[in-house]
């Protein structure tokens, strides 16, 4: 029986499908935009029809993120902080600290041997840091989301920005424009400030080797490029950083399923 | 042929359509919420509201006030508990970045001055001594008094807010035209220790792994127990304790968890533990067993007794040793047997922050996990919250 693991980020909802032997059946990756509840119907539907199934065939559904609550048919709702550590651990066992950069959050988390989360620790309520930082500023730098990584490697000299407050920033890196400094140079500092922000909410929960970087900013060269040149340690980048949450959700869902739990949707813990 | 192909697919997308909305999650959590609701309101109390409240009125803010003198001196005492909202006028009299239940507070002196007789603020920390001036400054309220409390217990400092509490007295006779002796002031001590071993007795319904209430529960009790006429009051927890001694345990398998800080009034924070399955058995909080722990000696001369009880009860982090603090909570998660600690604090509360990092360190060293939670009591991320809250639960399953 087939198992699926729901994600429903502030910016994009990912669905895995997992067969009976927790293999990779299908996945999308679609944007959230403001019906969450739609989302995720759509979201497993879609990732059912890329491999030909029905949802009858789904053994169990877990749902995480932040519209965890809203997956109506989950049998339940997972932190995405456990979902993330099971889906790591399980692609990459033996990993001991995860980072986690997404849409609204960021997130440090230290593993146990086991893969079970020991310690963790998020950015506060502002989107200081986060993968919407990093959109706010391509916009004003005139740049598509998707090249700002490569578009700062071709920085030629380093600039500071002091503030990682969205709407200080924004200031800051008019005024830098305003000074006739070169846009790469800027896209390589905005890079580097949201590292050091990392690395702080790093320093919280203990840095220890490997070190996944997960979350959309993963997908950001030149953010992975940063956090590499600041740790000075191995950094894992998965293939799709963006699904191991949702692969997690699935395998928590595998565990139900084979402890015969009552996988028919009963409960949603959220209001 | 078409019309046939129609139908069939109508009925597949109905039958996913079916699968897909389950309407019975949405109701049965409903139904929980309409069941909590009925549940946290133990004693059936009617809500605090300010047009109805007895005359007359003064508030207190911070569990280094004793509410006995004021209540000796025929005047009802409650603690001042906000309703979180966006902040109005308190930003002009006070500057931004400051304890949020401050400046909650100020907004609502400012908004219902009229209904009180006097305030008595204590020098609790730093924002408390701005509000003082600030509603010195900017309001018209009659009867305003700071108390200084210290921050060290030793027998000189006792004697020192032993005198600060007759000061206080004497204020109060004179504003209120009473005679505060030691008959009625006795009296008045009577009937506090009477609150608070009910509502102690009320807590311990949650000790040695035993849990015939539950947190919220106990959280809004004694929250009623500082805005609710006490002689009301304790006739209703009385008549509660007798008739409930048999009340069935509430089944829970979760974790328990204990709650440390200042002020903590986050129902949604207590929500959501209780919903991810968790319990909260145990709140070293203001508002909780800092509140109602240790009694008032009644058989010393009654300043002294209240000098050494609110000095000598569990301590909060503004005191410069809180080792008491720490085994008291050590004690606490013993007998309540919890599994974990949320540390919660307010923003800006430089107190508590520095408490926690002494805190963590030697919970930390006896195996005890914390989670740190902070809010500004207005505008809270919940979404980050409750992904906290229920990953710490997992961590402790």
């Amino acid at each position: 029986m087939i198992t699926a693991g729901v994600d429903i980020g502030s910016v994009s909802t990912e669905t895995v499908i997992l067969d009976r032997d927790n293999k990779v059946l299908a996945y999308n990756i679609l944007h959230t935009g403001a019906y969450s509840t739609r989302i995720g119907r759509l979201s497993v539907l879609k990732a059912l029809k890329m491999c030909g199934l029905k949802i009858n065939d789904v053994g169990c559904i877990i749902s995480t993120g932040y519209g965890r609550a809203n997956v109506v048919n989950a049998k339940k709702n997972v932190s995405e902080i456990t979902c993330l550590a099971k889906g790591v651990n399980f692609i990459y066992p033996g990993a001991m600290t995860i980072l986690d950069i997404g849409g609204q959050d960021s997130k440090a988390i230290g593993l146990g041997e086991n893969g079970e989360v020991i310690d963790f620790a998020m950015n506060d309520k502002c989107a200081a840091g986060t993968g919407r930082f990093l959109e706010v500023m391509a916009g004003v730098l005139g740049v598509k989301i998707d090249s700002l990584g490569s578009f700062s490697l071709h920085a030629q000299r380093v600039v500071n920005i002091s503030s990682i407050c969205t709407v200080f920033a924004e200031s800051e890196v008019i005024s830098l424009i305003h000074e006739g400094v070169p846009p790469e140079d800027i896209a390589k500092a905005l890079h580097d400030a949201i590292t050091t922000r990392a690395l702080s909410l790093l320093g919280k929960v203990g840095i220890k080797e490997p070190v996944v970087f997960t979350g959309g900013v993963a997908k950001n060269i030149g953010m992975v490029k940063a956090i590499k040149n600041r740790l000075g340690l191995k950094v894992i980048v998965p293939e799709e950083p963006q699904i191991l949450c949702a692969i997690g959700a699935a395998l928590i869902a595998r565990q139900l399923v084979t402890q015969h739990i009552d996988v028919m949707p009963d409960k949603i813990a959220t209001r | 042929m078409t019309s046939k192909r129609q139908c069939n697919g109508d009925r597949r997308k109905s039958e996913q359509r079916k699968a897909l909305v389950d309407t019975t999650a949405t109701e049965k959590r409903c139904a929980s919420r309409r069941e909590y609701n009925r549940r946290a309101n133990l004693l059936g109390l009617p809500n605090f509201l300010w047009e109805t409240i007895p005359r007359p009125a003064v508030a207190w803010f911070s569990p280094y006030v004793p509410f006995e003198l004021i209540l000796a001196a025929g005047v009802f005492p409650f603690r001042m508990m906000p309703i979180p909202s966006a902040i109005g006028r308190s930003y002009n009299c006070m500057h931004h970045d400051i304890c949020p239940y401050v400046l909650n507070c100020l907004d609502t002196i400012v908004a219902h001055a009229g209904y009180l007789d006097g305030v008595v603020i204590d020098t609790n920390c730093d924002a408390m001594r701005r509000m003082y001036d600030a509603v010195r400054i900017y309001t018209k309220i009659p009867f305003v008094h700071i108390l200084d409390v210290p921050r060290v217990v030793d027998g000189l400092r006792l004697q020192y807010f032993k005198e600060q509490l007759q000061e206080l007295a004497q204020s109060l006779e004179k504003h209120f035209k009473v005679d505060l002796s030691h008959e009625v002031l006795q009296s008045a001590i009577k009937f506090c220790n009477t609150t608070r071993r009910f509502l102690a007795e009320l807590s311990d319904r949650r000790k040695n792994g035993n849990f015939t209430v539950s947190g919220s529960e106990v959280q809004n009790t004694v929250k009623r127990s500082m805005d609710t006429p006490l002689a009301q009051f304790n006739e209703k927890l009385e008549r509660f304790l007798e008739s409930s001694s048999n009340r069935r345990s509430i089944s829970e398998s979760g974790p328990r968890v204990a709650i440390v800080g200042g002020y903590f009034d986050q129902e949604f924070m207590t929500d959501a533990i209780e919903d991810y399955g968790g319990s909260v058995v145990y709140e070293q909080v203001s508002n909780g067993a800092i509140h109602f722990d240790y009694l008032v000696d009644e058989n010393k001369e009654p300043f002294l007794a209240l000098s050494e009880r609110y000095l000598n009860k569990i301590p909060t982090a503004r005191m410069v040793n809180n080792d008491k603090g720490y085994e008291s909570l050590i004690k606490g998660i013993k007998e309540y047997q919890a599994s974990g600690v949320i540390f919660y604090s307010l923003k800006f509360c430089d107190q508590n922050l520095i408490y926690y990092a002494d805190l963590k360190r030697k919970l930390t060293k006896a195996n005890m996990p914390v989670l740190f939670l902070e809010s500004d009591m207005v505008s809270d991320n919940l979404g980050q919250i409750k992904t906290r809250i229920q990953t710490f639960l997992d961590m402790l399953v």
